[in-house]
């Protein structure tokens, strides 16, 4: 893809491009995770919070009997807003956990959900 | 099933630049130390700053943060010293010994000696709407941006024109992320003139006597209200993300477990361990350097960290005690000048009047001496 | 003279007559910080900051090639080049850069002052790049004369400044949670101290505050400001909770000596 001037031509998502400082990301693996079920694009080894970021997701979970809408606030595994339930492993911190191809991941407390 | 167990001479709990510089100087001294970080990176915050650093040739200043922390951790490999990333540790025990969590599963290790630079942690405070998606630590944008490589959100507000918040800012802009203004709440920036400078040249405000009101939004972010406490007036911002840097607080839950006792300087953050000018806290064989001991900067971290790995060394009788004064003279020296200036002045005064009273006196000693104390221990 | 000098101290006046014969460094620091790599970066020992770190920089503009180094590593961005050698009413300014843009020579650009504010459009002569392996851009413009010594840098990005709408009526301050973790909320928080409750740690057994994950990591420092507030007292007097091993969130079986 061609670079843009400016804010102009950006590409698509929340992923930073052409840093002034640290150049093109390094180019980890495109793989598929699953947000509730449905495909979400995610590079190897990187946390799997930044590939809700980069999707523009930021909703980790529900607290207070579904009310409340949480999501990382630390990025460093401190707070645990951004947990987030990995089946086969249960609850998790999704800022320190890389995302691997194929892992399913649930928004706990989503009202009406479990 | 029992714990596996695991000695070692000097151990350094932390690889940021307080720690890495301690354990180059322990290790120069005959002594090279166990480190233990649980970042997947060695330079603690170094490793996500981007930008240039002040202090001087000691310190790597001219260079990026990152740069300066691949300087450090090779010259640590150089000189012999075993760097082990991703150990997390858990407890630090009375009778000295330390629970870390790495790799190889849980193990307790039994230090010789151990040298505590645990860097701090981002204050925050409650208000209300702070709980949704889109408000986070000033730290948590940046490492967003410039570790993961991802923004965010498309615009945010920053909360405090310390040089946290205007470093962080700028490095928003420079990843695509829109900065629709730095908030204060006091009459004047707290930062450097130098860093509002970068900031301001870009069009972006920085609001002084402004106070943080609420974030809104129905499932994240979507306005940010503001007062104006000059006007009286409200104002509400369109932003997606809300950043908070509102300063940060030495991470002294492992000197305050350990039974170091802990003083509260406002100064320097809040409550951290005592120590003297070597970096000794009251407790034999721990030491303490960098943002745990007061926060300052990356510079001051790396000096009180040679001092902490001298007096290591010296204090297990592997360094000249001749050749220790000379060499933590000269870095005290330097010390007392990056503490100088204006920036300086009151975390100077405030490091001398916790390093005026010794370490046993009681609190009504520590009192006249203007120290707030209270132990870790109970 | 087209424009006005305006801090003689840092040796601006003596800049601007010196740019007649080519660049020379503008410093734009004034404020005492720790730190000196302008006088590092200087092949020709023009900048002295003494007699230590904290001290202002002083620029000897006779000493001064042009060279730019110092542009390039000042961490505050705060050097610049000026260039009068044209003597028809332009002057060459040089500005230290690291935002977007990808700029090339010939880019016809904003150049702004420092609050941001477009002083006129300028035309890119030259982009260099100096500082190791992450290098910073020098970027080249031709300005007017008279608006020389107020530029600070070139812009690509649009802006859209916003001054927030002003809002009418303040809103009712809101109730909202104190401690993430717990769900505690200030108001439950407030009315357990009416009750006659002073100490952080009958405040944790009656609120269930600060024995979420974050051990208290977050909401302390606020209840403990409440505290003090209904004690009349100050808050750092009012304790801590106690840590307590694990200090990070770990899993149990790990503790146990699995590892998995
Ligand atoms: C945005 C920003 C910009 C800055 N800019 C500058 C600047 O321009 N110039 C300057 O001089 N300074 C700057 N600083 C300050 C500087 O980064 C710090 O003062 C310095 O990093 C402190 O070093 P430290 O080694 O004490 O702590 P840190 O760098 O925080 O390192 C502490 C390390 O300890 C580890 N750790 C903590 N607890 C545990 C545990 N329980 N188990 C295992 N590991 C643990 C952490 O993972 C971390 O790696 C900046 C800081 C920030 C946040
Ligand atoms: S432009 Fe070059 S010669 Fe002039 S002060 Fe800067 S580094 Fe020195
Ligand atoms: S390098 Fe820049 S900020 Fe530092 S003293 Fe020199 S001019 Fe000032
Ligand atoms: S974002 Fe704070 S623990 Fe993950």
């Amino acid at each position: 893809m061609k670079k843009g001037k400016g804010c102009e031509g950006k590409a698509p998502g929340m992923r930073v491009r052409g840093h002034p400082v640290l150049g093109e990301p390094p180019g980890g693996r495109e793989i598929t995770v699953f947000l509730d079920g449905k495909p979400l694009p995610a590079r190897e080894g990187e946390p799997l919070a930044a590939a809700l970021f980069a999707s523009g997701i930021r909703v980790a979970h529900y607290a207070a009997e579904g009310r409340e809408p949480r999501g990382p606030f630390c990025m460093i595994g401190r707070c645990t807003e951004c947990r987030m339930v990995l089946e086969g492993k249960g609850m998790v911190l999704t800022c320190l956990t890389p995302a691997e191809e194929g892992m399913r991941l649930h928004t706990p407390g989503r009202r009406g959900k479990p | 099933m029992k714990l596996r167990r695991e000695s070692h001479p000097l151990v350094v709990v932390g690889a940021g630049p307080a720690g890495l510089c301690a354990a180059l100087e322990a290790a120069e001294a005959g002594l090279p130390p166990l480190v233990l970080d649980e970042g997947s990176r060695g330079g603690g915050q170094l490793v996500k700053q981007i930008h240039r650093f002040f202090g001087s040739r000691e310190h790597g200043a001219g260079k990026r943060g990152f740069q300066i922390a691949e300087e450090l951790v090779s010259g640590c490999l150089g000189k012999g010293v075993e760097i082990r990333l991703g150990h997390k540790v858990l407890g630090f025990f009375p009778d000295g010994r330390l629970l870390v969590d790495g790799d190889e599963g849980v193990f307790v290790l039994q230090p010789g000696a151990t040298i505590l630079a645990t860097g701090a942690v981002e204050k925050s405070f409650p208000f209300p709407g702070w709980t949704l998606p889109g408000v986070m630590g000033a730290g948590a944008a940046q490492t967003l941006v410039n570790q993961h490589r991802v923004m965010p959100g498309k615009r945010a507000l920053m909360v405090g024109a310390g040089n946290v918040g205007l470093i962080v800012a700028y490095q928003l802009l420079q990843a695509g992320v829109e900065v629709a203004g730095v908030i204060e709440v006091n009459r004047a920036v707290g930062g450097y003139a130098v860093h509002a400078g970068r900031l301001r040249r870009e069009g972006v405000p920085i609001l002084l006597r402004h106070r943080l009101r609420a974030a809104e939004g129905k499932k994240e972010v979507e306005s940010v209200l503001v007062e104006d406490m000059e006007r009286g007036t409200w104002k509400r911002f369109s932003v997606d993300t809300l950043c908070l840097a509102v300063g940060m607080a030495p991470q002294a839950e492992l000197a305050a477990m350990r039974g170091c006792r802990l003083v509260y300087l406002s100064e320097l953050g809040g409550f951290l361990p005592w120590h003297d000018r070597a970096m000794r806290t009251d407790r034999p064989g721990v030491y303490v350097a960098g943002d745990l001991a007061g926060v300052e900067e990356a510079s001051v971290a790396m000096d009180e960290g040679r001092l902490a790995g001298l007096a290591a060394a010296l204090d297990a009788g592997v360094l000249d005690p001749g050749e220790a004064a000379e060499r933590m003279e000269e870095v005290m020296d330097r010390l007392e000048l990056l503490r100088g200036g204006p920036f300086g002045e009151p975390r100077r005064k405030a490091k001398e009047r916790l390093c005026s009273m010794t370490g046993l006196v009681t609190g009504g000693a520590g009192r006249k001496a203007g120290i707030r104390g209270r132990t870790g221990r109970r | 003279m087209g424009s006005e000098v305006t801090d003689e101290t840092n040796g601006w006046q003596e800049a601007w007559e010196a740019a007649e014969n080519g660049a020379v460094a503008v410093m734009d620091c004034h404020e005492e910080i720790p730190c000196n790599p302008c006088q590092e970066a200087c092949p020709n020992g023009a900048i002295r900051v003494e007699p230590h770190v904290c001290a202002l920089p002083r620029l000897d503009p006779g000493a001064c090639n042009g060279c730019g180094r110092c542009v390039a590593l000042c961490p505050g961005m705060a050097v610049f080049l000026l260039d009068r050698r044209e003597r028809n009413g332009f002057a060459r300014v040089t500005v230290p850069y690291e935002m977007g843009g990808k700029p090339v020579e010939g880019d016809v650009v904003q150049v702004v002052d420092g609050e941001g504010k477009a002083l006129t459009e300028g035309k890119i002569l030259k982009v260099r790049a100096w500082g190791g392996e992450a290098p910073t851009l020098l970027l080249t413009v031709r300005v007017p004369e008279e608006v020389a010594l107020k530029v600070r840098g070139v812009r690509y990005r649009l802006i859209e400044l916003d001054e927030g709408l002003e809002v009418e009526n303040a809103p009712p301050l809101l109730d909202y949670p104190i401690c993430r973790c717990e769900d505690v909320s200030l108001q439950n928080v407030r009315e357990t101290l009416r009750s006659g409750v002073r100490s952080l740690l009958t405040l944790r057994r009656a609120t269930r505050v600060g024995l979420g994950y974050c051990q208290g990591l977050f909401c302390q420092s606020s209840l403990r400001e409440e505290l003090a507030a209904a004690a009349g007292r100050e808050a750092w007097k009012m304790g801590s909770f106690r840590v307590r091993p694990p200090v990070r969130p770990v899993k149990l079986g790990r503790l146990g000596g699995e590892n998995a």
